[in-house]
């Protein structure tokens, strides 16, 4: 018998689909670190998005008949599950974070205040900044995002779907996801050089 | 075209979504235009940096996680294709009213036993190995309390 990993994902779901636990467990080990990668970007909290893999492939498994090759690759079908349960995981994250977020910028520029012995100058530290805090920077700059413009440019730059790919995902266009991502990247270098 | 256009087009250049011709349009002005060229380095630079951006783990044993829920969900579902809903159901209510007509049929030659019109049948099966009926035994118990 071939092993599991020498399998296509449409060999590994219609095996699935005939009831082999296995089989669906080595797509639970293919795609289990894309989906929850895409579901941190989106929850921002990585507890978060570990039960968002969770129910996303109980999701998957549960409608498994319901998939069809025709209209997507496996992939996409689970990222999109995977985005449908981070955005409900994140509404709710949202309405909680947006007081705590308040509450900690008036806190940070109190501490600005030139009057404060405290305050730092930002711009001289910047230049004693190390690689891994220039990405702590961008993953920032990336979370000020509106969800739809940052997914789908995660989804393009760091897991490398085409347009249409993303498209399916999020439920969109080729051509809305086109301008998306453009307006992503226009907003991240704003942000960056500001 | 003019810079505005070329620049909106370099996001999709950098992702090898452009076609043919605009993708020829867009290198030749790349070539002559130093602020779109300039546009262009910082889109590239931004990916380069997102691409090399390292992605957080999910904890090691996710994946053993996720399986051991699916096995549990799978072992439900097996169980009801094998007893489903459709009989489950008619069944559990086959078994109740069997059980409440066999109740119900037991009463009823109960009360039959000790219907007015032959008590004598259960005062007999109550007391075989006597030659007292029940009522007897009964009549004679009370007439020994009230002697004492």
């Amino acid at each position: 018998m071939r092993p599991w990993t020498d399998r296509t994902d449409e060999e590994l779901v219609s095996l699935a689909r005939e009831g082999s636990g296995a089989a669906f467990g080595e797509l639970v080990d293919r795609y289990a670190p894309v989906v929850y990668r895409v579901a941190r970007v989106i929850t921002g909290v990585p507890e978060d998005a570990e039960e968002v893999v969770q129910e996303t492939f109980l999701r998957a498994f549960k409608h498994l008949e319901q998939f069809s090759i025709e209209k997507a690759s496996f992939r996409t079908w689970l990222l999109a599950i995977a985005r449908n349960q981070s955005i409900n995981v994140f509404s709710a994250l949202k309405r909680k974070a947006a007081r705590f977020l308040y509450e900690f910028e008036a806190e940070s520029s109190r501490r600005k205040q030139p009057d404060n012995p405290h305050a730092v100058d930002f711009r001289d530290a910047e230049s004693l900044l190390s690689t891994k805090q220039e990405y702590a920077r961008l993953q920032k700059v990336l979370a000020e995002l509106p969800e739809r413009q940052r997914t789908a440019l995660i989804l393009k730059t760091q897991e490398e779907l085409s347009y249409e790919e993303i498209a399916r995902i999020m439920n969109s266009s080729s051509s809305a996801v086109e301008s998306l991502i453009f307006r992503a990247r226009r907003r991240v270098i704003e942000l960056l050089e500001r | 075209m003019n810079c505005r256009t070329f620049q909106r087009q370099i996001s999709s250049f950098v992702d090898a979504e452009l076609g043919p011709a605009a993708t020829e349009a867009l290198r030749e002005h790349l070539a002559q235009c130093r602020e779109c060229r300039s546009r262009y380095e910082r889109v590239a630079a931004l990916d380069a940096a997102l691409k090399a951006m390292p992605t957080e783990r999910p904890q090691p044993d996710l994946a053993g996680q996720v399986k051991v829920r699916i096995a549990r969900v799978a072992t439900r579902r097996d169980e009801q294709r094998a007893f489903p809903d459709w009989i489950r159901v008619p069944l559990a209510a086959m078994i109740i009213l069997l059980a409440l007509g066999l109740g119900n049929l037991a009463g009823r030659s109960m009360l039959g036993t000790v219907s007015a019109e032959q008590p004598e049948a259960l005062l007999e099966i109550v007391a075989p190995a006597t030659d007292y009926s029940l009522a007897e035994v009964v009549m004679n118990v009370s007439s020994e309390e009230n002697g004492q």
